[in-house]
């Protein structure tokens, strides 16, 4: 599921939701865990979760009596959106001034023997 | 193939675009590095300079520069080639004004029958989870007039 920009940007733009993103890339972690070493609480940590699982960019399973999140690697396709959106108007263009280029200077435009 | 976004291991992900052009690979390459200002999007959202940014340039050289030139004349490096090799290939960094940590645009011209297939692929992605920068605000306001114009222009053609 592709959520929206805003929902990612808004995820990404908290100091402790990054720190936490960039612990659960080491793989599945109970909260308990993700919480070690981070400046606030278990309950403020839960709460970042549920932010960052509403936008989309992590995960939770159950496994046995504890809950383990992780990053969902389909998280960032908003952003990739952008990436793809980009590339696309780029390389159309691209394409075209090599047609054009194509046309003005014909003799280059194929190899030898194709 | 118009490149389908690839999640290559957890968290990475890749974009990936491609094109043939009539031009045998030394040209191609030379369109993309040398002529890039004539591709690049420069005025519709995709430059920290907007409406300032006047052109792009990417140095074809091993530590080059990937930067914008102003109507002033100032100009802002927004990423740094690092391998170049004509006219198989070309690697370099970007900071779009939309994400500040670095991503990795790696471009491979490969010699077909009629010409040559462009194949570009965009990762890094998953930096700008870990380095992500305070800029949420900002994205959050460009974004959708970005994606609003390269619509109308999908649609227009």
């Amino acid at each position: 599921m592709v959520e929206s920009h805003e929902a990612i940007l808004e995820a990404l733009g908290d100091r402790t939701r990054r720190a936490i993103l960039e612990r659960l890339r080491a793989g599945p972690q109970p909260v308990v865990e993700i919480a070690r070493g981070l400046p606030v609480g278990r309950p403020a940590v839960s709460q970042h979760l549920k932010v960052l699982k509403d936008a989309g960019l992590v995960i939770d399973h159950a496994a046995g009596t504890r809950r383990l999140y992780q990053i969902n690697p389909e998280g960032l396709e908003g952003l990739q959106d952008y990436a793809r959106s980009f590339w696309s108007a780029a390389l159309t263009r691209y394409q075209r001034a090599a047609r054009r280029a194509a046309e003005t200077a014909p003799a280059a435009q194929t190899k030898t023997g194709a | 193939m118009p490149g389908d976004p690839q999640a290559t291991k957890r968290g990475e992900v890749v974009v990936r675009a491609s094109v043939r052009v009539p031009l045998p690979p030394e040209a191609a390459f030379r369109l993309f590095t040398d002529g890039i200002n004539q591709c690049w999007p420069l005025q519709e959202g995709y430059s920290y300079g907007g409406d300032r940014a006047r052109e792009i340039f990417l140095e074809p050289v091993e530590g080059g520069r990937f930067y914008e030139r102003f109507v002033d004349g100032d100009e802002l490096q927004v990423g740094t080639v690092r391998v170049c090799s004509p006219p198989d290939r070309i690697l370099f960094t970007w900071r779009s004004p939309h994400w500040q940590a670095e991503t990795e645009v790696e471009v491979r011209f490969v010699a077909e029958d009629l010409g040559t297939s462009v194949q570009l692929e965009h990762r890094g992605f998953d930096r700008l989870v870990a380095e992500g920068q305070t800029i949420a605000r900002r994205w959050a306001g460009g974004w959708p007039r970005v994606i609003g114009a390269f619509a109308a222009r999908a649609a227009g053609r």
